[in-house]
C-alpha cells in the first residue's frame, strides 16, 4: 500500500528545504548556455526557483495539518540527525557528539509557514519588479539560497547547526543588500550589514561555547544542544548544570561551570547574536541601510524572514534566558526587555521624520521586533511569537506596496515628491492602508490582537515598560498614517514624473498577503466564545495558543482595560497623523521642525538624524582607529626599526673595533693564533672531565 | 526655511533620503518584459493559489480538534520544549 502523504511529509521532513537548495544551485551552475542573459533561461530560473519554494509551502502545510489533526503521531516524530563527529560512547557521560539535524515542532512549523508562505508571494512579485533587470537569474538564485538556509536555519536540532545556518542567511544578506553593488551606496550598505552582524555573531560564538563547555558533560553524547526529543533538553542540561555542584563538571575552570552569573552572561552574550540580526539597539545601525536592496529582498529578507531569526532563536532557545535557580530574578530576560523596549520606543521616534519610504518602513521594523522581543522578555512567549507570525505578513505586503510605489513612481522613494498615488495606484493604496491599519492596532486586524497581548504582558511584567510600549503604539500609529497620507492622499507632488500602475505580477502577491493582514489576529480569538473572551470572561483555548507554546500552553481572557487603551492610543495617532497630514490643521515645520525654539527644533534634528547614532559610532571608531594607529606607529617606530637600525648600528660597531685588529703584519696574526691555542690548551687542560 | 508643510524639508536638516537608490538605478534588459505573457498568468494562478493556502492554514488552525475539544485536556500535546 503507498504511504500517505501525511507519512511522507512526516518521515521525510529533510525535503522541507532541498527543492530550494537544488535550485539555487542549478541556477548556480556555471556550465548553462544564456541562463543569465535569454528568456528561456530566465523564465527557467525563475519557475526552479518559484517551484521550490512553492513545494515547500505545500509541504509545510502538509506537516501543518499532520501536527493539528494526530498530534499523538507527531508526538513520536523524533529529530532526525547525521552525526559527523563523535567523540566517547554514546550515552555515556562526557560524550561528545556533532551532527546536522532536522527538528520539525510546533514552533518550526509555524516558522516554516511563515518563510516559505513570505517567499512565495515576493518570488511572484519579483517576477514583475525584476524583469527588466539583466541580474534576474543571479536574483532567484539568492532567492532561493536564502529561503533554503532560512529553512535549515528554522529545522535546526542544535545551536552549533543553527549558527551555521545563521551565516549562511547572514550571507545571502550581503549578497542581496548589495545586489546593485555598482552603486557606491549598496556596496557600502551591504559591508555595514556584514560588519555589524559579524559583531553580533562574535558574541554569540562566545557565548554559545561557553554554555557548551559548561554544560559538555550533560549532555551524554547524544542530541547535543536539541530542545526536544529523546535525548536530553536544553531545559533539563540547564536545570541540572545549576544544581550540580560545579566539581561533578568536567572542568575546574570556573569560567566553564554554570553559575547563575556564569549563565547570566552566556545568556547576554548569545543574545548579541539576535540583537544583531534583528537589528535591536545598539546593533540596529545596518537595517536602515539595507533598504539599498532590491524591495523584494528588503520585504523578504529585512522585514519578514531573517530580521525574524533572532526572535526565533530567543524563543527556540528560550531556557537559557528562562532557566534560573529557585528564587532568583532572569537577569537574561530583563536585559532582553530593556534592549526591546528601548528599541521599540527609539526606532518609532526616529521613523515619525524620515521621508524615504523604504527606510521609514525599516525603522517601523526596527521597532516592532523591539515588540516581539519585549513580549517574549515579558513572559508572553506565544505572544511574541504570535507578533511575529501577523508582523510577517502585513510588513512583508507594507514593503511589497512601498516596491510598487516606487516602480510606479520610476524610482522615487522620497514622499516629499509623491501624495495622490490613490487614483492612480488604488490596489496598492488599498493594501497599504490594510497594513497601516494593522500595524497600528487597528480593532480587528491582525496587529490589534499580538500588539495588545504584548503590551498587556509588559504591563504586568513592569508597569513603566508597559507604558512605553503603549505609547509606542500611539508614535507607530502615527508616522504609519503619516506616511500613507503623504504618499496616497492629498495633491500629487512628483512634478514632471508621471506615476503608473505595477504590472499584475506586483499587485496579485499584495492580494495574497491582505489575507492575512486581515484574519490572522483571529486565531488569538476562541472563535466559539468570542464575545465572552472580549469581555474578559473566558479563557477557552485559542488556535494558535494551543499550537505555539512554551512548555505548557497557557490561555487568558483579553483584557479589556488594556485593549482599550491601546486602541485610543492607536486611534489618538491616527487623527494627529490625519490633521498634520491630510487636514494640515497643525504644521509639523511651524509647530516643531522649523520652530525658533531650539528645545523643539532640536529635538526634530534627533529624530531626523537617527539619533546621531552613525555619527557617534564613526566618532567612536575614528579615535579607536587613531588609537590603534598610533600604537602601531609607536611600535613600528621603537621595535621594529630599532631592531632593524639597532643590528646595523651593532655590525657597522663591530667593524669600527675589529679594523684595528687588521694590520697587516704576520707577527701580530701569529701572535693571536699562539694566544688563542694557549687560552685552548689551559682550558682543555683545567677543565676536562 | 518653508514653513508651510513638513512636506518641504527644513534647510537645516540633513537630508540623506534618496543617495542614488532606487528601481531605476540599474541598467535595463528590454528582452523580458512583456506583462501579458502565459507565464505571466500562470504566476497570476500560483499566487491565486498562495492565497488559497493563507486561507487554508487559517482553516486547520481554525477547525483544529485541539481547539475543538470541551475538555481542554492538553496533557497529550506534544509538549513544545520540555524534558521528556
Amino acid at each position: 500500500m503507498l504511504p500517505s502523504p501525511i507519512d511522507l511529509v512526516t518521515s521525510a521532513q529533510w525535503i522541507v528545504f532541498a527543492p530550494a537548495l537544488v535550485a539555487a544551485f542549478i541556477i548556480l551552475w556555471p556550465g548553462w548556455p544564456n541562463l543569465h542573459t535569454s528568456r528561456v533561461g530566465k523564465t527557467v530560473a525563475s519557475t526552479l526557483s518559484i517551484g521550490a519554494v512553492l513545494y515547500g509551502f505545500c509541504h509545510s502545510l502538509l506537516l501543518l495539518h499532520a501536527f493539528l489533526t494526530d498530534p499523538q503521531t507527531v508526538q513520536h516524530l523524533a529529530p532526525v540527525e547525521w552525526t559527523f563527529f563523535q567523540s566517547g560512547q554514546t550515552g555515556q557521560l562526557g560524550a561528545v557528539q556533532f551532527g546536522l539535524g532536522v527538528l520539525v515542532d510546533n514552533l518550526s512549523v509555524m516558522m516554516l509557514l511563515v518563510v516559505t508562505s513570505v517567499s512565495l508571494v515576493v518570488q511572484i512579485y519579483t517576477h514583475g519588479y525584476m524583469r527588466e533587470d539583466p541580474g534576474y537569474s543571479r536574483f532567484y538564485a539568492y532567492l532561493s539560497m536564502f529561503t533554503a538556509s532560512m529553512l535549515g536555519l528554522v529545522v535546526s536540532t542544535n545551536l552549533f547547526e543553527m549558527f551555521f545556518f545563521w551565516e549562511l542567511v547572514g550571507v545571502c544578506s550581503y549578497f542581496l543588500i548589495g545586489f546593485w553593488f555598482f552603486k557606491e551606496s549598496a556596496s557600502k550598505a551591504c559591508i555595514k550589514a556584514f560588519v555589524v552582524n559579524r559583531i553580533g555573531d562574535c558574541g554569540f560564538l562566545i557565548g554559545l561555547l561557553m554554555l557548551f563547555g559548561a554544560t559538555q558533560s550533560l549532555w551524554a553524547g547524544h542530541n547535543i544542544l536539541s530542545f526536544v526529543g529523546p535525548g536530553p533538553t536544553l531545559k533539563g542540561v540547564l536545570e541540572q548544570a545549576l544544581t550540580q555542584s560545579p566539581k561533578l563538571l568536567s572542568y575546574e575552570n570556573p569560567l566553564l561551570s554554570l553559575s547563575p552569573t556564569n549563565l547570566a552572561l552566556i545568556s547576554v552574550l548569545i543574545f548579541f547574536g539576535p540583537m544583531a540580526k534583528s537589528a535591536q539597539f545598539p546593533l540596529h545601525v545596518w537595517l536602515p541601510d539595507a533598504m539599498e536592496g532590491p524591495t523584494p529582498i528588503s520585504a523578504l529578507i529585512h522585514a519578514a524572514t531573517m530580521v525574524a531569526a533572532g526572535v526565533y532563536l530567543v524563543a527556540r532557545a528560550y531556557p537559557i534566558w528562562q532557566v534560573v535557580p529557585h528564587g532568583e530574578v532572569s537577569y537574561g530576560l530583563q536585559f532582553i526587555a530593556f534592549i526591546g523596549t528601548f528599541t521599540a520606543f527609539m526606532a518609532a521616534t526616529i521613523a515619525m521624520s524620515q521621508f524615504d519610504i523604504k527606510r521609514a518602513l525599516a525603522w517601523s521594523t526596527v521597532s516592532q521586533l523591539g515588540y516581539m522581543f519585549a513580549g517574549l522578555a515579558a513572559g508572553t512567549f506565544t505572544g511574541g511569537m504570535f507578533h511575529l507570525f501577523n508582523h510577517a505578513f502585513f510588513k512583508a505586503m507594507l514593503f511589497l506596496c512601498s516596491g510598487a510605489v516606487i516602480h510606479g513612481m520610476h524610482g522615487e522613494q522620497d514622499m516629499r515628491k509623491m501624495g495622490g498615488l490613490w487614483k492612480h495606484m488604488p490596489g496598492t493604496a488599498i493594501c497599504f492602508l490594510i497594513g497601516t491599519l494593522s500595524i497600528s492596532g487597528f480593532p480587528g486586524l491582525s496587529g490589534f490582537f499580538s500588539k495588545d497581548d504584548i503590551i498587556g504582558a509588559a504591563w504586568n511584567y513592569n508597569h513603566l515598560m508597559g507604558a512605553v510600549l503603549l505609547f509606542t503604539a500611539f508614535l507607530t500609529a502615527f508616522y504609519m498614517f503619516r506616511m500613507f497620507f503623504m504618499t496616497f492622499t492629498g495633491e500629487y507632488r512628483g512634478g514632471e514624473v508621471h506615476p503608473h500602475n505595477c504590472p499584475p505580477a506586483m499587485v496579485w502577491p499584495l492580494g495574497a498577503l491582505a489575507i492575512p493582514s486581515v484574519l490572522s489576529g483571529w486565531l488569538g480569538v476562541p472563535l466559539g466564545s468570542a464575545m465572552d473572551w472580549f469581555a474578559g470572561k473566558s479563557e477557552a483555548p485559542n488556535p494558535f495558543s494551543a499550537f505555539v507554546y512554551y512548555v505548557q500552553p497557557h490561555f487568558e481572557a483579553a483584557n479589556p482595560g488594556m485593549m482599550l487603551a491601546g486602541t485610543s492610543c492607536a486611534f489618538v495617532g491616527i487623527v494627529l497623523a490625519w490633521l498634520v497630514y491630510e487636514k494640515k490643521t497643525v504644521s509639523i515645520n511651524t509647530v516643531i521642525a522649523g520652530s525658533t525654539n531650539a528645545l523643539l527644533s532640536g529635538v526634530y534634528k534627533f529624530s531626523f538624524n537617527k539619533w546621531y547614532f552613525d555619527e557617534a559610532y564613526f566618532w567612536a571608531l575614528d579615535r579607536l582607529m587613531w588609537l590603534y594607529k598610533a600604537a602601531w606607529s609607536l611600535i613600528d617606530m621603537f621595535i621594529v626599526d630599532g631592531i632593524v637600525n639597532g643590528s646595523g648600528l651593532v655590525t657597522e660597531t663591530c667593524g669600527q673595533l675589529l679594523k684595528y685588529t687588521e694590520n697587516g703584519r704576520a707577527q701580530s696574526y701569529a701572535l693571536v693564533i699562539f694566544s688563542f691555542v694557549t687560552v685552548l690548551t689551559l682550558v682543555v687542560y683545567f677543565f676536562h672531565p | 526655511m518653508s514653513k508651510s508643510d513638513e512636506t518641504h524639508q527644513s534647510a537645516d536638516v540633513h537630508d540623506d533620503a534618496g543617495h542614488g537608490h532606487g528601481h531605476d538605478a540599474h541598467p535595463v534588459d528590454v528582452d523580458f518584459v512583456d506583462e501579458t505573457s502565459g507565464y505571466d498568468r500562470l504566476l497570476q494562478l500560483v499566487c491565486v493559489l498562495a492565497g488559497a493556502g493563507l486561507v487554508m492554514m487559517m482553516w486547520l488552525f481554525v477547525s483544529s480538534p485541539i481547539t475543538a475539544t470541551e475538555e481542554h485536556n492538553f496533557e497529550n500535546l506534544p509538549p513544545a520544549h520540555s524534558a521528556q
